[in-house]
């Protein structure tokens, strides 16, 4: 393993206006000198400054032309301002030391980002590869793709795991990769999906997988909702993502009939019951519970 | 307001016949005057040796403005948050949006290309006060609205009932009501039908609940047109638009001019967007271009006009249209989105995104279309140049149009990226013809000018006129427009310099100024008993039909932001 160049960038003041901070990322640090680096644009409130008006910045005087060997450390309070960190990254680390806004690893293709504190809206949106890991909650549309883009252009391959709850609309048109709600989600997560998982450990709002072609979602807890465009297809003793599995029995619906869709909804039996009766009755299928 | 004296330009002015003549023109007042007029101590003196001076543009079917072009806006994000400028103090405002722009681009990009006068061709008259709100917000530009008539069902009764004069004082009374300009005609009869059947018409097809045909529909309607005088007399978009085998249904369209009873002089019937009513087979596998047929009988009608639609391969475009039973078919062959919606009593609609590709058959069939039509035609005065932006593609891609028309090369380039197999049954590829600056000054200042019946202060640089100029740095006496037909189509995207109502609003292709044009629309004159007439008619017609009442309805001259009232002497007694 190489030798980690580590970048301290810290704000100087609590920022009143979202910041637009595409280039604080990997990839565009690589080979440049500390002064480059200092003079890289930021926009304030849609105003063009540069780094050093708004950062301090501490770190080895000329960075290293390996993406890969970087680690940029963001810290200050009102980090919670700064939107874009690691745009189209594709190696290195990022680490956010608090919040951070909308849009984080928004078409990040590798590497890594942790947020220690909660995360905006749009984590990893259109991501590619490499991985993310908010210890908080976050907002809505976590690996999604953007409004009135088609399905299947959100995420496509990386992970991203959310060890609190999620907002609305989880993985909404993704393709590929895994997402990890270790909390509660809201609604519509898997909306427009066409590949991928995302497991939700906890609860979910109304109406997960609606729409979606393929792929899988998974929730462990209770679930406000589901359409009647699902086919019920089967019980599952118990479900495994990577290296979480989850001991106990499953029922597995078909979604979304509504676009010939061929998903798969996972959904707790024991905590469900009641919404799977109400199925039954809505489908006038038999649904065996041993 | 400043002076301003041209020198040395390179003048192409068809409706003054000057053909490239080196001149210098003056503006005081915002109209144009004889050079000797200006006052050199406070003019501003533009150099413009070397480069081409033309009127204004005029774009006479361009959907800029109305419910359906918010709505598209509303179901296309994606078309906007990656296109954005943002403002720039003092007076230049944010631009979003490729296929739909909000209102300022449209404003800025059509005075970017020279581009001064726009129509707004199709606005349900109930939703017309919204259309007049987004062309009050519309910068740069003058602007005029066409209502829909065609489905209303104040319209078919006062027809079925063979009311004619009742029906000319009605439409008389919308257009002055909507403060619109002109008559539109959208698959006449099919939203009727649409509405109540889920099924389109054709021209000899039974309107459902009515003793019609949609042939009967335009007939009575371009009549009505005949005796209000009206400068555009009526603009019809023609039934089964977007069908293979639709061009025949053109043709006998284009030849109903033939029974009709013409009166006032022009042309009494301009169809539109002609690419997409122009298409031979009998299936999407079989589909030809029907434009060279359609270009013969355009040759030995002389009642008949018509603009191309043309559509341009590689660019996303949104289409948006009173065709709602087309928008149907369309959004099943796209299985995105679309949006629908029926006005109550008067018309529907549908907007569905759609991207034309190079490489398929049925869209490289649509861009020769367009061009056939135009490069076959005899008579340039007839003909004029659009995209039914956002239809066919975004009216940025006017100079990429000019580019295919002017030269033979841009043509054979573009072809070479389209698929062989159509265009082998299209003419496109053996017509050498290539327009000169004088023709293209023709088909997008002089003849829409002559069209909308302005061309006493639009469309030319003679005397008095309103000074709207456009200045390109081209120069066809040292460069060859076929050969580099490239540096053409760029300097027609930016304009070298925008003059319009005697301000300089773009420079090098930047704006520089904002100015906000007038709105246009016609009073005709409607004698004083048939006004009484019609309105005890529609009181109770609105009771009967509508759910707001006759008062809300009327548009007030004060809604606009710069109105323009054209009085028309008609032949009602
Ligand atoms: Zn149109």
């Amino acid at each position: 393993m190489s030798v980690k160049s580590t970048y301290i960038v810290k704000l100087k003041y609590e920022p009143k206006v979202p910041i637009d901070a595409r280039n604080i990322s990997p990839n565009t640090f690589t080979g440049k000198s500390l002064n480059d680096i200092l003079k890289l644009s930021v926009l304030e409130g849609g105003i063009s400054v540069e780094l050093k008006d708004l950062f301090d910045v501490d770190g080895p005087s000329n960075a290293p032309e390996d993406v890969n060997s970087i680690e940029i450390l963001i810290e200050g309070f009102g980090s919670g301002k700064l939107r874009y960190i690691g745009y189209r990254m594709s190696g290195g680390r990022i680490v956010v030391k608090g919040d951070v806004g909308h849009f984080a690893g928004y078409r990040m293709s590798g590497g890594s980002i942790l947020i220690e504190g909660k995360a905006g809206s749009y984590v990893g949106a259109k991501m590619k590869g490499g991985s993310i890991e908010v210890m908080k909650g976050c907002g809505d549309c976590v690996g999604g793709k953007l409004p009135g883009e088609k399905p299947g252009k959100g995420m496509s391959s990386g992970e991203i795991i959310i060890h609190g709850d999620a907002g609305s609309q989880v993985g909404v048109g993704m393709k590929g990769g895994r997402i990890i709600i270790e909390g509660s989600a809201g609604m519509l997560c898997g909306l427009n999906m066409m590949g991928g998982t995302i497991l939700i450990q906890r609860n979910c709002d109304l109406y997960p997988g609606a729409r979606m072609t393929a792929g899988r979602v998974i929730v462990g807890g209770v679930v406000e909702g589901i359409l009647p465009s699902f086919y019920f297809d089967s019980i599952v003793p118990s479900v495994r993502v990577g290296k979480i599995s989850m001991n106990k029995p499953f029922a597995m619906f078909i979604a979304d009939a509504i676009v010939g869709g061929r998903g798969s909804v996972y959904i707790s039996l024991e905590e469900n019951k009641s919404l799977i009766d109400q199925y039954k009755d809505l489908v006038e299928e038999r649904i065996e519970v041993e | 307001m400043v002076q301003i004296l041209i020198k040395n330009g390179l003048v192409y002015d068809p409706l003054n016949s000057i053909n490239g003549e080196v001149m210098d023109l003056g503006v005081k007042n915002g109209k144009i005057v004889d050079p000797s007029e200006v006052n050199l101590n406070e003019a501003v003196v533009v150099d413009a040796s070397g480069k081409v001076v033309l009127p204004g543009g005029i774009d006479i079917h361009s959907h800029i403005a109305g419910p359906k072009v918010n709505v598209g806006r509303l179901i296309r994000p994606e078309d906007h948050y990656l296109t954005n400028i943002p403002h720039k103090p003092p007076f230049k405002r944010a631009e979003t949006g490729l296929t739909v722009p909000n209102v300022f681009r449209i404003g800025y990009d059509y005075a970017r290309m020279g581009y001064t006068f726009v129509a707004e061709p199709a606005t349900p008259p109930l939703k017309t006060r919204h259309t007049h709100e987004e062309l009050n917000a519309i910068p740069m530009i003058d602007k005029m609205a066409f209502v829909l008539v065609d489905s209303n069902w104040i319209v078919l009764d006062l027809i079925q009932e063979s009311r004619r004069d009742m029906l000319t004082a009605y439409l008389g009374w919308l257009l002055y009501a909507t403060k619109t300009y002109s008559l539109k005609i959208v698959d006449a009869g099919s939203d009727a039908a649409w509405m109540i059947k889920g099924e389109g018409l054709s021209l000899d097809d039974q309107v459902p609940g009515y003793n019609l045909t949609p042939k009967d529909i335009i007939k009575a309607i371009a009549e009505s047109a005949q005796q209000l005088n009206l400068p555009h007399k009526v603009h019809v978009h023609c039934n089964r638009l977007g069908y293979p085998g639709n061009y025949s249904i053109t043709i006998e369209t284009m030849n109903l001019t033939k029974d009709l009873k013409i009166v006032s002089e022009g042309p009494a019937l301009h169809i539109t967007h002609v690419q997409f009513t122009g298409y031979k087979g009998d299936s999407w596998g079989s589909l030809e271009s029907g434009g060279e047929d359609i270009a013969n009988v355009l040759n030995v009608n002389p009642y008949v006009t018509l603009d191309m639609g043309q559509v341009i391969p590689g660019r996303p475009a949104t289409t948006m249209t009173a065709d709602a039973p087309f928008e149907f078919v369309l959004y099943h062959l796209t299985r995105w989105k679309w949006s629908t919606t029926d006005t109550e009593v008067e018309t529907a609609s549908g907007i569905v995104p759609y991207k034309y590709k190079k490489k398929s058959y049925v869209n490289t069939v649509q861009w020769a279309i367009g061009l056939e039509v135009v490069l076959l035609s005899k008579d340039l005065w007839r003909v004029f140049l659009t995209t039914d932006h956002p239809n066919g593609g975004p009216f940025i891609d006017y100079p990429v149009v000019m580019s295919w028309l002017m030269s033979k090369r841009a043509r054979e380039d573009f072809m070479a990226k389209l698929n062989r197999k159509a265009l082998k049954k299209c003419v496109i590829t053996s017509i050498d013809r290539e327009f000169t600056l004088y023709d293209i000054a023709i088909i997008t200042r002089a003849s829409p000018a002559k069209l909308l019946g302005l061309e006493k202060f639009k469309g030319h640089l003679g005397v008095g006129a309103d000074a709207d100029i456009a200045i390109y740095d081209i120069d066809p006496r040292t460069l060859d427009l076929s050969k580099d037909y490239e540096k053409v189509s760029k300097a027609f995207r930016r304009a070298y310099m925008t003059i319009k109502g005697g301000e300089i609003i773009v420079k090098d292709g930047e704006i520089v100024k904002q100015v906000y044009g007038r709105t246009l629309y016609v009073k005709p004159e409607i004698p004083k008993d048939m006004i009484v007439e019609i309105e005890k008619y529609l009181d109770s017609a609105f009771k009967k039909y509508y759910s707001i009442s006759l008062r809300n309805f009327f548009i007030d001259e004060r809604e606009l932001r710069n109105p323009m009232e054209i009085p028309l002497k008609t032949s009602l007694r």
